[in-house]
């Protein structure tokens, strides 16, 4: 263990891994940047480019560009309202109000820390999970993974502001488009009307673009500028931001737990991880009814899990062979053209590459916000810049993000429905982030509900785990009123 | 009419909406017992927390700016144009018009559609080979 990985060091440092981390990490940042373009793209653009590289230094290059696009969303989240990629959605609920108090610098900088930390914790577990993490991975089956979607789905009021009856009506209705499209276990189509497009069921990005972007444009478009500077400048705000990460480390820690574990668990899917993260902080915070105002928390949660859930997906990509998310299977398939087996016997034969990939999850975390940290003040400019010039670019940048997705100008017309759909929702107080998390969660639940009652039967919940998780759950949902009955008692 | 009313009315119509798609798929859309479950359940979850919400339409209404008109045919028109000129044309010429309609300098206005055109034909066409869509007008001449 400790020889593979004083070499895992040894082949860190070397000069061709140097530097396809560093080449990578520009090429992954802009692609979190540009609205629609996600870290799958960033991964199927450069896979070519791993051909002629050696093993390590292939997988260092892709591994760094996948695990820093959200480091770079967050930015385009919380200055334009508009998600870098899908998971950055859930940054939006108190970055937009951050940036429309005039704290932008603030939430960057602390988005960007957090990010940092939340890749760091990230990379700590698949350290510490690598050499044990068989049983770990073993114990994740469907079953546990419906519980885990459920869970998700509780929290659904909690990610919500405003009015809770809002926020589950939202992410009800968001449940019911995912079911839109071939039914998961049977292969029956639904909802289709006959159209090709729908058949495959609605595409996250075109509706991620559509709600958050087409209503924020709209507001440009009608005049509004997209921040009210206030207080010192975007640079000196930004160390403030990156303060409050460490003075609420125990939340950003938290927060990274979560994504790593959901990271882990195959199927649950990236975009999950930020929102239970912050339905997590603000049901374990205080004042709960502050999140959504534009509070540094709001921020610091979502993006610790986000980047952190990239270290959890690599330990069944590693270990079996079994990607955890869309990313880790196009890493999975640049692994075979690397010439490497990842599973088991991956870990016996090649532990030091898997150890040097840690230490290039976290050396790229931490250079990405220090990137992101130097160019913050800067990038907090462009929400000065007057909307006749803002209004052309991003109308640009997200119908051809739209578009790319998938080479289909339908994409780009779901885009201008859903839209009409934020706009709407904006209008009249309906949760935009909840609806989001529903869209992703319907599928989980249906299909491994499905499968756990074809293997197990209804016994299936008194499965160890699912007790456990089921406990958990009860705990979460119960916390806030338990602790406010303890003040109170207290106080009496 | 005042904006809670509204909001019954908007939630109204997606209650309708997802229950008369759910008894569609029940009915004359033949889908199998298991395919309607969990739409049923989503359905059932969207009728419930829909009354709810038309309950007390204006809990969580905070003040709203007022939509444009103008901004909305702004951002509308440009998925026809992208239907007609393609993403290569289309894209460079709505931010030279859009700008200039704003009454930015021509040069600006110049330079920001230059600045698009470029950032399409590097990022998506050189680097992300993307295929993009010529356009309607394009497609006819070619």
């Amino acid at each position: 263990m400790w020889d593979s990985m004083l070499s895992a060091f040894g082949a860190v440092a070397q000069p061709g891994v140097i530097w396809a981390v560093a080449s990578a990490l520009p090429v992954g940042l802009l692609f979190g940047l540009l609205p629609g373009l996600s870290g799958l793209t960033a991964l199927a653009v450069l896979i070519p480019f791993v051909y002629g590289m050696d093993g390590l230094q292939g997988l260092a290059f892709l591994l760094t560009a996948h695990a820093v696009v959200y480091t770079g969303g967050s930015v385009t989240a919380i200055l334009l309202g508009i998600p870098g990629s899908p998971p950055n959605a859930a940054t939006i609920i108190d970055g937009v109000p951050m940036r429309n108090k005039g704290l932008a610098g603030m939430a960057v900088g602390a988005a960007v820390t957090a990010s940092a930390v939340g890749g760091l914790i990230g990379a700590a577990v698949l350290f510490v999970l690598l050499p044990v993490l068989r049983p770990v991975v073993m114990a994740f089956g469907p079953a546990e993974t419906f519980v885990l979607a459920m869970m998700g789905l509780t929290f659904l009021a909690a990610v919500g502001t405003g009015s809770p009856a809002k926020g589950l009506f939202a992410g009800a209705f968001g449940i019911f488009l995912s079911f839109i499209g071939y039914e998961p276990v049977t292969g029956v189509p639904r909802y289709w009307f006959g159209s090709e497009y729908l058949l495959d069921g609605l595409r996250i990005i075109p509706i991620a673009l559509g709600i958050f972007a087409i209503p924020e444009l709209l507001a440009l478009a009608a005049g509004r500028s997209l921040a009210r500077q206030q207080g010192p400048l975007p640079g000196k705000q930004m160390w403030e931001g990156a303060r409050a990460v460490f003075r609420h480390f125990g939340l950003s820690a938290r927060s990274a737990g979560i994504g790593a574990v959901i990271g882990i668990i195959p199927g649950v899917g990236g975009e999950t991880a930020p929102f239970v993260a912050y339905a997590a902080a603000k049901q374990g915070d205080r004042e709960p009814e502050r999140f959504g105002t534009g509070v540094v928390e709001g921020v610091i949660a979502p993006e610790s899990a986000n980047n952190a859930k990239e270290g959890g997906a690599l330990v069944p990509t590693l270990a079996f062979g079994v990607p955890g998310s869309a990313g880790m299977a196009l890493l999975l398939g640049a692994f075979l053209v690397l010439g490497l087996q990842p599973g088991p016997e991956f870990l016996r034969l090649h532990l030091d590459i898997g150890m040097a990939l840690v230490l290039v999850l976290a050396v790229a975390n931490l250079f990405a916000a220090a990137i992101m940290l130097l160019l913050t003040p800067a990038l907090a400019r462009v929400v000065t810049l007057p909307p006749a010039l803002l209004v052309p670019v991003l109308m640009a940048l997200v119908t051809l993000g739209a578009y790319s997705v998938a080479n289909d100008m339908r994409d780009v017309v779901a885009t201008f429905a859903f839209g009409a759909l934020g706009v709407a929702f904006v209008h009249f107080g309906l949760n935009r982030a909840t609806f989001l998390l529903g869209f992703v969660l319907g599928p989980l639940v249906e299909r491994y509900l499905t499968i756990s009652l074809n293997i197990f039967g209804p016994s299936f919940l008194l499965r160890p785990i699912v007790l456990v998780l089921i406990a958990l759950t009860v705990l979460g949902l119960a916390a806030p009123r338990l602790r406010r009955a303890w003040r109170r008692r207290a106080r009496a | 009419m005042t904006r809670a009313a509204a909001t019954s009315g908007f939630v109204a119509g997606l209650v309708l909406l997802a229950d008369a798609l759910v008894v569609w798929g029940m009915t004359a859309g033949n889908y199998p017992w298991a395919a309607n479950v969990f739409p049923g359940l989503a359905a059932i979850a969207i009728t419930a927390f829909g009354l709810w919400v038309i309950a007390c339409p204006a809990a969580g209404l905070e003040e709203a700016e007022p939509l444009s008109l103008q901004a909305v045919l702004w951002v509308a028109a440009l998925l026809p144009l992208l239907y007609l000129a393609g993403f290569r044309i289309g894209l460079p010429l709505y931010a030279l018009v859009y700008a200039l309609a704003k009454r930015t300098g021509v040069l600006i206005a110049l330079a920001l559609a230059a600045g698009v055109a470029l950032l399409i034909e590097v990022m998506f066409v050189r680097i992300l080979r993307v295929p993009l869509e010529e356009g309607w007008i394009v497609e006819r001449l070619m």
